[in-house]
């Protein structure tokens, strides 16, 4: 599969998370922390939010290889207007979601544990 | 009483039957993911989203369905102790989900003590409310009304 046609597929996987109700972003973050397929419902400061789960991404490392219990494979941000959801995609990469108030977090955490698969092939 | 209900039993059906599509795609992909058919895997892929957002049409559709009864108090489903669908007047469908998952463990377990197989619905009736689990796959759907209500007439019909 070529570059391209990564895109689209990637694209097709975020297309897919934003459907969700309540979803209103969802990105795929590079180790630099640059955005590198994105989606949103809102103006987003993309290239912000992207470096800024990459710093929570290698915390929750930290905290979580603290207390002996290896790598997270899911950080929530529970706050009063929604929901921010990240999960470490391997190499770096990092696959953020945004919600408001109206998501369920049961249907959100079941959509990305299930697209992470096809998005851990893609990176 | 006994459930599920005609109505409520063919929704659980079809709950049923795309939860094991799902299952059944997924090992696919995995097989297809280690003979590298990149084709293959996706359209496999592109079938695992279409289930999922009928899955979850669904889930939300049954909830608001039960839920909006009277003498409904909560409809709700959970994947893992988090909600997936809730509707009802009662706010605290977080706790009930977590709970769901809590007496799902419970259940299999103790069915396995006793030379069971895995159960597929739990009712805890206490003296103001009923509470009825039933396990579709991964998910567990909830409903809670009052101890008086019942149920299985309740949500025999369409």
């Amino acid at each position: 599969m070529d570059r391209a046609e990564r895109r689209i597929r990637m694209d097709k996987v975020l297309r897919s998370l934003t459907s969700l109700k309540g979803v209103t972003a969802a990105s795929v973050v590079d180790p630099d922390g640059l955005p590198i397929a994105n989606r949103n419902e809102f103006e987003l400061d993309s290239d912000a939010l992207s470096a800024s789960v990459q710093i929570v991404s290698t915390t929750a490392e930290t905290i979580s290889q603290q207390v002996g219990h290896g790598l997270p494979f899911l950080i929530i941000t529970e706050c009063k207007g929604g929901l921010v959801v990240v999960a470490p995609l391997g190499k770096g990469f990092l696959l953020t979601v945004v919600s408001d108030s109206q998501a369920m977090l049961g249907t959100v955490r079941y959509e990305i544990k299930e697209s992470i698969p096809e998005l851990v092939a893609l990176i | 009483m006994s459930l599920p209900v005609p109505w409520l039993e063919q929704r659980l059906s079809a709950l049923q039957k795309l939860s094991q599509l799902h299952a059944t795609l997924r090992e696919e992909r995995h097989g297809a993911q280690q003979v590298s058919t990149p084709s293959l895997v996706i359209a496999i892929e592109d079938g695992l989203k279409e289930i999922r957002q009928k899955l979850l049409r669904e889930t939300t559709w049954l909830t608001e369905q039960i839920g909006n009864r009277p003498g409904i108090d909560l409809a709700f489903i959970a994947h893992e102790g988090l909600v997936m669908a809730a509707n009802g007047r009662l706010e605290n469908h977080e706790n009930y989900a977590a709970i769901a998952n809590q007496f799902a463990t419970e259940a299999i377990a103790v069915a396995k003590r006793l030379d069971l197989e895995p159960p597929s619905q739990v009712l805890m009736v206490a003296s103001n409310r009923k509470l009825a689990l039933i396990f579709v796959e991964e998910m567990i759907l909830g409903i809670v009304a009052p101890r008086e209500i019942e149920l299985a007439t309740l949500l025999a019909q369409v």
